[in-house]
């Protein structure tokens, strides 16, 4: 079980090299390969799944977080053929797949596609890291910056907590992670002057400016 | 309420199991969510990546309102519309698999190892010390480099490995 693009272990990207390694490994070994797409389902780096950018497919994969658009739904997906191994009385959930959740997450495919939201995760994205890109260039305590799509992380040299407390309370809300990630990860949904507006807070903080 | 009055309830009736911010979020638009005193905030991670197409998409919201008057829940003795029409929608936008859902990440997780375990053999199914998946299981421990040779090994013995792996930069596989 991995996840292709690490998300509370800091936005570590997976090699392709790596993922399909995985895939051979598990099919000379018998083994199934499932894909843990919790965070990265769902078109936030760009594509539907993560998955998609490695030319590997899983044998498993599960999803949740964006697939509700904020109601409480998780899915795990199989190959049918392993599948079919998930027999009545083997598993079960009273809650799961009830119509309210079910019809939000219709809902958020329909506007994913009707809004061309996968694109802009693309576009934003790259706009994105390279807003991020420059950042870099004037602060040093930016070590890297790496991410796909809108799922970006901005490695520092030190620790990040206190600066993305100091960014909410200059309006912005970012996260830190494994204790020295920024994490980015801005709805689909934004544009480029918001994109803007988070790095010019975040410039603002690492200069020790009061906004 | 105020923000100190919402506080002081979590203080006496929630579990305090997160280090939460003393800010209490009242609405939700798009990219910005605002608090109990008025802040208006640019969320660049809304939700805790839940909220990936903004806060209240209106076509969510439109689609919620829509189900919530025809039927709120029935439970999986029966067939319901929008939980097939979901899977078929899935599917087409991925592998053409089929699916089984439920409420959380950590639930889906258990789902599919509990269904990988079914399909291989309970017997070659192995779990290594301090890599067992999300808060349903674990200790959170991640992926430690010290377990690498165990799981070579146990790959090598023809075991079904379940290396579950996650949380920690290990420095193998990932990109520069």
């Amino acid at each position: 079980m991995v996840e292709p693009i690490q998300a509370e272990g800091g936005i570590n990207i997976a090699t392709k090299e790596y993922l399909q390694a995985i895939r051979r490994l598990c099919d000379e070994n018998g083994a199934l390969v499932i894909f843990d797409e919790v965070t990265t389902g769902i078109g936030r780096t760009g594509k539907w799944f993560a998955y998609q950018h490695f030319d590997v497919e899983p044998d498993i994969m599960t999803m949740a977080k964006a697939l509700g658009g904020g109601v409480p739904i998780g899915a795990m997906m199989a190959k049918a053929e392993v599948a079919a191994s998930l027999v009545p009385g083997k598993h079960a959930t009273t809650f799961g797949g009830s119509g309210l959740v079910c019809a939000a997450a219709v809902g958020v495919i329909e506007a994913i596609e009707e809004e061309n939201l996968l694109e802009n995760a693309v576009q934003l994205g790259q706009y994105t890291m390279n807003k991020l890109e420059q950042l870099k260039e004037k602060h040093v305590i930016i070590d890297s910056v790496r991410g796909v799509g809108l799922m970006i992380g901005v490695q520092l040299t030190s620790s990040g907590a206190e600066i993305a407390d100091k960014c909410l309370e200059n309006g912005l809300r970012i996260n830190c992670t494994q204790g020295t990630v920024l994490r980015f990860m801005p709805p689909m949904i934004a544009n480029e002057s918001q994109i803007d507006q988070a790095v010019d807070i975040l410039d603002r903080v690492l200069k020790g400016d009061e906004v | 309420m105020t923000t100190q009055e919402t506080i002081d309830l979590f203080e006496k009736y929630v579990i305090g199991n997160y280090p939460r911010l003393p800010r209490v979020i009242t609405k939700g638009e798009g990219c910005y969510c605002f608090d109990a005193d008025g802040n208006k905030i640019l969320d660049m991670f809304p939700g805790w990546a839940v909220s990936a197409i903004g806060h209240c998409h209106p076509k969510v919201v439109d689609a919620i309102c829509k189900q919530a008057g025809q039927l709120l829940h029935i439970d999986n003795t029966f067939y319901s519309e929008p939980q097939g029409k979901l899977a078929m929608l899935l599917s087409e936008r991925a592998f053409g698999g089929k699916c089984f859902f439920c409420n959380s990440g950590a639930e889906a997780n258990e789902a599919a190892l509990k269904l990988a375990r079914l399909h291989t053999s309970p017997e070659k199914y192995k779990y290594l010390r301090g890599q067992l998946p999300r808060a349903n299981f674990c200790d959170d421990d991640g992926d430690r480099p010290a377990e690498a040779p165990r799981r070579s090994a146990a790959a090598a013995a023809g075991l079904c490995l379940c290396a579950v792996q996650r949380h920690r930069r290990t420095g193998v596989g990932f990109q520069r």
